[in-house]
């Protein structure tokens, strides 16, 4: 019998640790990834003394930004960028070959009469070793790419954008308002539950708060899309509802009976002894359950605020659908944020297994796993402070 | 002066205390003794209200602290409690220092001057014998401290709000002798200025520190009769029965 618990509770905890590594090691492998999109490379003429660029001077490149090689650390030229689909505008099927094996040469010519060129071409059709033609030595991405970079967009042609800060913020704004909603609300009737409210209304009350614990996420998203959305685009009169604000208030309902239902607990377990020497000593009720009943619960009390942290930090469902989805920096609750869950959930099925795309998904699961990890540290030091305290 | 007149109290449908009059003087120590749930811990926790926060209780007739009645609509119960200190059977610190629940009762009633609150608290940890043994710690937790020490401070934390009345339910029932004795020379120190009514199982204990003790049985008050007289002479067999322990 002991074996068999020994026996699980390692394959358990191995299994455990197998998924982090893995999540772990999926994410890294972003940063081996080139910056061009896989399958191309980017070639300048052959006199251009740039070496390589980064996925970020790569885009700004071709979205015409950066206008000039000067900007680069190359001489005043000014950067034509190149598609290598426009061949097909000056040279006919005819000319480029049956099995377009001509292409190569051609694309050749034309990058070497063009001294200011950077063309963006698929590997198998590189004029590789021509006179006049350089092959541009890709970035790989790097972290402060990742972790610095202000734009997401991972589909983007030649180089797709990995910028992770928007969707952090996002996050952190959305949790952060459902906690503040939810924070205050949660203890208030966790103390109405357990100080005030008679046998009869705490009997109806707390079956029917835990009830709402079980409802799925994907319910509350339809409510806050029906209902939510609508009525908050109406009052602040703004161009669309679904915004941080409205994916707050979903994540603040649902995090609601975690709260509730922890905090409640904990502030009944204060003992009766502790209720009725602070009431002996001419304590009011109020002076009693702020001074005694809830620093007794405290270590109670910041669980339960951190399951609702959780809650709201890992909630994907509800908050996809609420809250827009635009991957941009957020400048205030009333505009459309994307989350980390929200991202992975939306793009994972889209993402070539392997690809740098998938990749910086499984780094954003590897961001919120050290979140979360974060979080439970932080309250497990806050509890075990308030232990040593006698509290 | 303590009184209560033609006292009937009910937990729902058990009729706990059937028709007490009884009248404690001022500045004496009485001692209510009787077997378990005879309902002289009920008794004791209707003169500070304690009882009020057990649902479905009942209270017929009156009690009264120097003729006011106690249960008068106009009467703040944190008020009264305030006048009423009391000393539960185990020791019940906050999970707080030593000196934060020695002032507890003084924050809560509002006092902030800071003087006056560090005054009060040594005023009060000296009365109650236990000052020079927590005077280097006193802000460590109360949780450090012995049993004994932490029955003595809860009643330190009762002597810090000036009560004129010290109820007192079993406060030596968890304690081992030595400290047991500690308490009761307490109790003896402090007839002078506390009217002190305690709840005891420990007949000797009764015997020791009371001047008029109460024999409660089955929610009568069999017999109360100065302490001297009841153990020596009692009126009742009842009496003798339970102090000889031949009670069945």
């Amino acid at each position: 019998m002991e074996g068999i618990l020994t026996v699980s509770g390692a394959v358990t905890t191995i299994t455990i640790l197998l998924i982090v590594v893995f999540l772990f090691r999926e994410g890294f492998g972003l940063f081996k990834s080139p910056a061009v999109e896989r399958g191309y490379l980017l070639c300048v003429n052959g006199d251009n003394p740039v070496r390589h660029l980064g996925p970020k001077d790569i885009k700004e490149v071709f979205d015409w930004e950066i206008t000039d090689w000067s900007e680069l650390g190359g001489p005043n030229e000014e950067i034509v960028p190149y598609r290598f689909e426009q061949i097909f505008d000056v040279y006919s099927d005819e000319e480029l070959g049956e099995d377009y094996e001509l292409l190569p040469e051609k694309l050749g010519e034309v990058i070497a009469s063009t001294p200011g060129i950077i063309a963006f071409i698929p590997e198998q059709y590189v004029p590789e070793g021509m006179d006049g033609v350089k092959i541009l030595r890709s970035d790989k991405i790097t972290p402060a790419d990742f972790f610095g970079g202000r734009e997401w967009l991972p589909t983007a042609t030649p180089a797709p954008q990995f910028g992770v800060l928007p969707l952090i913020m996002g996050t952190l704004w959305v949790s952060l308002f459902a906690i503040l909603i939810a924070l205050p609300l949660g203890l208030g009737v966790a103390i109405y539950l357990s100080e005030l409210a008679g046998e009869r209304m705490r009997k109806i009350l707390k079956p029917t708060i835990e009830l709402l614990a079980g409802i799925p996420s994907v319910v509350y998203g339809f409510f806050g899309l029906v209902v939510l959305v609508p009525l908050i685009q109406k009052t602040f009169s703004l161009p669309v509802g679904e915004t941080a604000f409205a994916g707050s208030v979903i994540l603040a309902i649902m995090a609601l009976p975690t709260i509730i239902t922890v905090a409640e607990d904990a502030m009944r377990n204060t003992p009766r002894a502790m209720r009725e020497a602070s009431l002996a000593l001419g304590a009011t009720h109020w002076q009693t359950i702020y001074r005694v009943v809830i620093p007794y619960a405290g270590s109670g009390i910041s669980a339960a605020v951190v399951l609702g942290i959780g809650r709201a930090i890992g909630e994907t469902m509800a908050v996809l659908m609420v809250t827009g989805n635009a991957a941009v920096m957020p400048h205030s609750l009333f505009e459309p944020v994307r989350t980390i869950p929200a991202t992975i959930a939306a793009e994972l099925g889209e993402a070539p297994v392997g690809g740098a795309h998938y990749q910086a998904l499984f780094m954003l699961g590897c961001i919120l796993f050290v979140i979360t990890m974060i979080i439970s540290v932080t309250a497990e030091a806050i509890s075990k402070r308030q232990s040593n305290k006698g509290l | 002066m303590i009184e209560a007149k033609n006292v009937n109290f009910y937990y729902g449908d058990f009729h706990a205390l059937k028709d007490i009059n009884m009248t404690m003087e001022t500045n004496t120590v009485t001692a209510f003794i009787g077997p378990s749930g005879c309902g002289k811990s009920t008794f004791l926790r209707l003169f500070n209200r304690m009882n009020d926060l057990i649902p479905g209780t009942r209270l017929e007739g009156q009690c009264l602290i120097d003729g006011e009645d106690i249960y008068a609509k106009s009467l703040r119960v944190d008020d009264l409690r305030k006048r009423v200190g009391m000393v539960f059977q185990k020791p019940n610190p906050f999970p707080k220092s030593i000196f934060e629940n020695v002032a507890y009762g003084l924050r809560v009633n509002g006092v902030k001057d800071r003087a006056f609150i560090a005054q009060r608290v040594e005023e009060s940890l000296r009365g109650a014998a236990l000052w020079d043994e927590v005077k280097d710690k006193l802000k460590k937790s109360a949780f450090e401290l012995s049993g004994g020490q932490q029955q003595r401070l809860c009643i330190a934390r009762a002597l810090a709000v000036s009560p004129s009345i010290l109820l007192m339910d079993e406060p030596a029932s968890a304690l081992d002798p030595i400290s047991t004795s500690k308490v009761e020379e307490l109790i003896h120190s402090l007839k002078k200025d506390y009217t002190i009514v305690i709840v005891t199982h420990n007949m000797q204990q009764a015997a020791r520190v009371s001047d008029k003790t109460g024999f409660f049985m089955l929610g009568e008050l069999v017999e109360y009769n100065d302490t001297k007289k009841m153990f020596l002479n009692p009126d009742k067999v009842q009496t003798q029965n339970y102090i000889t322990g031949r009670f069945g």
